[in-house]
């Protein structure tokens, strides 16, 4: 890893804290309205009225990569579906590809319902490893989707092309179907099938947009900054490229 | 209903017209009128003279034209003479209403000629108008016994009614129920007004208008009635009625829409199905070769690894890492098969390595299913270091020192460093060529990533064609991590032909072919008809709507 | 553990052992540390693999007793016993594991993948009646493109569409497009990991 890695980390990082900080006293920030999570939100309402039952797909991206990442947006998708269906009868349930994934899903179940004060409503079983190969993976998730149980599915992970067959499931069984994922091909994969996609990084927004926390609407601010930043530079090359000043 | 033959109708009459009454007969001009019937049942008309010289021309011609009616009439009754029962309905209707007058009073010859014991049981005179000045209509004031021409012609009356009570229908009163009695305006006013009018108790009863002895609080009276029909709007009228539909379709169960479209959806799958199977097996169970290869320079990468294989000398140990997963499988075997068969034919000393837990014996089925015939697999001369876990971070571990990162193989527990074509082997530069087989772009970009840099010859890459277009750009990076690229059927096809060979890329090639012309076609023609039904849809949706507007305006 | 207790000593743990790793890569001391550290990770992944299956196997027993799906759990508990039962004497080497893994795993996968085929065909053609905005219509105008630039079709090739529109949709147009998606990817993944970190984001019951 370079020196220039390591600024970018330290830029990162200091911004966050800024932004996590004093971000109340910079001024309100207005998040562009995206209409996934606006319809998510909906659904879980919907669902909650109608006592049907949500399911989290949180991909099979291991923590040992960078696909950790979007792993880690679908549990805070997970933890932010677990506050505002609460109320349900049926609590929601997170399925993954990943042994690891599934331990922090149950974990992040289970201290969820301690903050509600309804601990006896948690049960190893709403954290389920589905398959320990991606298609084998799909295959254990559509199931439960396809017994009519589940009214409306948040696919937010590292996907590969086997999330076309959990979003058919939800289409043949009228659920809703939000997806986002690190890899291109499930994204354009999603773009085709899923009800509402999250094209590049709108998977790692789901805090912020979920009302997660400040630290979450901090590192959306920071990396927003960063993003033209990069924008800037790759102009500022391809500019310099072109008139003979970078070779 | 009072009776009439009993009660004295002037009785009935209000004060003002029995002092009017009085006065006329104390002129001398009218007689009462109660004895006009009766002694004038014919209803005689009287004479002009009679009446007076003031008597208007019109009135006189109504008088000569009830005459000549009266004498058509049959005779009847006089009032007085008659039952009860024999009380024309009119005069009961009349009754109601009050005391009318309906009818003249008859000719002073006819007064006079009056029963006088009719005039006893009255007792009292009644005032009389001069016939100059009134009407006739507006004279008398006993519309029960007034109403027949006989009666009066018979009393000798010398005024004629203008109107007689068989030209006019009696109205019947109407009955004002007790509701709309108290919607008139100022029937509170009127009642109160009633209440003030007269005192009945404490030591002011009897007068009106004074302050009430008794509390209001303490006088009972009935509310006022109100109007018991409900009066309701035509909006109001609406919304019950859809409140109404709404509580009646309440307990009816819905179909469930999702599965009227089920139906349909699973045909289509089912025909895109059989089309796609069909479109992919014909040609390889007829064979052939209707498709033609790419031409010489349509991949200049995949030609790099060509290149750089040719270029291999012979025993030089590669490494190959086989991170294909198992769904995949198929397609990447065909340009993996190509180029493997190449690496053996140089005599390569192959070393397999997977961070997939699948990839160990993918390798083993691939090298036993299509590369059985080299002499190098026949023989086992091969190294499959097998499982290493760990991902990306045992990826970069075993970049940087590979013996370190796999002391043993895990499935024999042999240690793999002291064969033949690892003995020389410390660190992945060590390697003649490193040649990635991958089914997905973020493995292989972990792998440019992790150790493309450290590598001097770059990496070699054999991957699905889903991962060609993230890959690509790492060919062109400086320094070059990417050295070539060998990607999906396509791939397979061209390495094939530069090598003048026929395979797996070769035999699929033709089956690719038809069948992405299929899935063209049919997501042509199905994007078509679904638009078209779309459109139709949005424009019946559209026409409901202007017609719903159109209907509420 | 009491619940104040808890929290502030996971967060330590994992803002420690996270910074240590990333210093690693900029101090060479510490390389032996970040080693160590993810010989554990490697171990913790293991142990989750075993985790998870017996997740798996509980979901399904308790889905057998249930009632629920009665069939499929069964045969699924079942296979997953004698696979591990006869792996685990024989070896992955072993006849019947390998016979287990050509025969059944192998064309198992490769058929779920064939029909993500006609999934995917289904929810192309049907796109256009999902949504009809202008993103879906330049979706689907590009997808013809590159499928018909692919290779020739039904055994025709156009050179306009596999030498010149082709490689221009897949090369140029595409490839940039892609690499913006990446770079967002990329600094939404520092983000977040540096949420991790900082110890703003806890998902591990901190």
């Amino acid at each position: 890893m370079s020196t220039w890695d390591g600024w970018l980390i330290l830029l990162a990082a200091s911004m966050i804290a800024v932004f996590g900080l004093w971000g109340g006293q910079l001024g309100r920030r207005v998040l562009r309205p995206i209409k996934a999570f606006e319809r998510l939100r909906r659904t879980i309402e919907l669902s909650v009225e109608d006592g049907s039952r949500l399911q989290v797909s949180l991909g099979r991206g291991d923590l040992l990569g960078p696909q950790a990442a979007a792993g880690l947006a679908g549990l805070t998708l997970l933890r932010q579906v677990a506050h505002i269906a609460s109320d349900s009868d049926q609590p929601p349930v997170a399925t993954t590809g990943e042994a690891t994934l599934m331990v922090l899903a149950q974990d992040t179940l289970r201290i969820s319902y301690r903050e509600l004060n309804i601990r006896g409503r948690y049960h190893s079983r709403l954290g389920r490893f589905s398959g320990a190969t991606p298609f084998s993976y799909a295959a254990g998730v559509m199931p439960l989707i396809l017994d009519r149980s589940v009214s409306a599915s948040g696919l937010v992970g590292s996907f590969g092309e086997e999330v076309g067959l959990i979003t058919a499931a939800s289409r043949r069984a009228g659920a809703f179907s939000l997806g986002g994922s690190n890899a291109l091909a499930a994204q354009a994969i999603l773009f085709a099938s899923a009800d509402e996609p999250l094209l590049g990084e709108e998977i790692f927004a789901t805090g912020a947009y979920l009302d997660a926390g400040a630290g979450h609407l901090a590192s959306l601010q920071a990396q927003d900054i960063l993003r033209w930043l990069a924008i800037l530079i790759i102009f500022g090359l391809a500019i310099g490229h072109l008139i003979g000043w970078v070779q | 209903m009072p009776s009439h033959s009993s009660q004295d109708p002037e009785e009935n009459l209000p004060d003002w017209l029995k002092d009017l009454r009085k006065r006329q007969q104390q002129e001398g001009d009218i007689e009462p009128r109660e004895t006009a019937p009766e002694q004038t049942p014919s209803g005689g008309e009287p004479s002009p003279e009679q009446k007076g010289e003031e008597e208007p021309e019109w009135l006189l011609e109504i008088r000569r034209r009830h005459q000549e009616e009266a004498s058509t009439q049959p005779h009847r009754t006089p009032p007085g003479e008659g039952s009860e029962e024999d009380v024309p309905h009119e005069e009961e209707g009349r009754e109601k209403t009050g005391p009318r007058l309906t009818d003249t009073p008859p000719a002073p010859e006819e007064a006079q000629e009056a029963e006088p014991p009719k005039e006893e049981e009255r007792g009292e005179k009644e005032p009389t108008l001069p016939t100059g000045e009134l009407p006739d209509w507006l004279q008398g004031a006993e519309p029960e016994e007034k109403g027949d021409q006989e009666s009066l012609q018979n009393e000798g009356a010398t005024s004629v009614p203008a109107f007689s009570q068989n030209d006019i229908e009696p109205l019947s009163p109407g009955e004002v129920p007790s509701w709309l009695e108290a919607l008139r305006p100022g029937a509170e006013t009127r009642k109160s007004r009633a209440s003030e009018e007269e005192e009945s108790t404490g030591p002011l009863a009897g007068l009106s208008g004074v302050l009430p002895a008794e509390p209001e609080i303490a006088r009972f009276g009935y509310t006022p009635s109100r109007p018991s029909r409900l009066e309701i709007s035509e909006n109001q009228q609406r919304h019950a009625s859809v409140l109404e539909r709404l509580i009646a379709t309440e307990g009816q169960s819905v179909v469930d829409q999702s599965q009227v479209r089920i139906l349909p959806i699973r045909i289509l799958r089912y025909v895109i199905g059989v089309l796609l199977v069909l479109a992919t097996t014909l040609p390889l169970l007829v064979g052939g070769q209707a498709a033609p290869r790419p031409e010489m320079e349509a991949y200049p990468e995949s030609a790099r690894v060509y290149n750089a294989i040719e270029m291999l000398p012979a025993d030089s140990p590669v490494l190959v890492v086989f991170e294909v997963e198992t769904s995949l499988y198929g397609e990447v075997a065909a340009p993996a098969s190509a180029v493997l068969s190449h690496l053996l034919q140089k005599q390569g000393r192959l070393v397999f390595l997977a961070t997939d837990p699948t990839g160990p014996a993918l390798v083993e089925r691939l090298l036993t299913a299509e590369l059985a015939a080299q002499p190098s697999v026949a023989t086992g001369d091969y190294v499959n270091l097998g499982y290493l876990s760990g991902g990306i971070a045992a990826l970069r571990q075993f970049s940087a020192d590979p013996r370190a990162a796999l002391p043993e193989i895990a499935r024999t527990g042999e240690d793999p460093w002291t064969r033949q074509a690892l003995e020389n082997v410390d660190s992945l530069d060590d390697f003649a060529l490193v040649v990635i087989m991958t089914s997905e772009a973020e493995t292989g970009k972990a792998w440019i990533e992790q150790s493309g840099t450290t590598l001097s010859n770059g990496l070699l890459m054999v991957s699905s064609a889903q991962a060609a277009p993230v890959l690509l750009p790492y060919l062109q990076s400086h320094p070059a991590t990417l050295n070539g690229l060998v990607a999906g059927f396509s791939g397979a096809s061209y390495y094939e032909r530069l090598r003048a060979d026929v395979g797996l890329g070769t035999m699929y090639w033709n089956a690719y072919s038809y069948a992405l012309g299929a899935a063209l076609i049919l997501i042509l023609i199905g994007g078509l008809y679904g638009r078209t039904i779309q459109s139709g849809s949005d424009n019946q949706t559209s026409t409901g709507e202007e017609h719903s507007n159109a209907d509420q305006q | 553990m009491k619940k104040a207790l808890r929290a502030p000593i996971s967060t330590l743990v994992a803002i420690a052992t996270g910074a240590a790793v990333v210093l690693s890569f900029f101090f060479f001391e510490l390389e032996e540390l970040r080693g160590l550290i993810l010989g554990w990770v490697i171990l913790l992944a293991a142990v989750a693999l075993l985790l998870g299956l017996a997740n798996l196997f509980l979901v399904h027993f308790h889905k057998i007793r249930r009632g629920e799906s009665r069939v499929y759990s069964f045969v699924l508990v079942a296979a997953m016993l004698v696979t591990f039962i006869i792996t685990l004497l024989q070896g992955s080497l072993g006849v019947f594991p390998n016979w287990l893994f050509n025969y059944v795993q192998v064309p198992m996968e490769s058929s779920l993948m064939a029909m993500l085929a006609v999934t995917l065909t289904l929810a192309a053609a049907r796109a256009l009646q999902q949504r009809s905005d202008l993103m879906s219509i330049v979706f689907i105008a590009a997808l013809l493109v590159l499928l018909a630039s692919s290779a020739p079709l039904f055994g025709l090739e156009l050179p306009w569409l596999t030498r010149t529109l082709g490689p221009y949709f897949n090369q140029e147009l595409s490839v940039g497009a892609m690499r913006g998606l990446l770079i967002g990817v990329g600094l939404g993944t520092l983000t977040t990991g540096l949420r991790v970190l900082l110890g703003i984001d806890r998902p591990y019951g901190g």
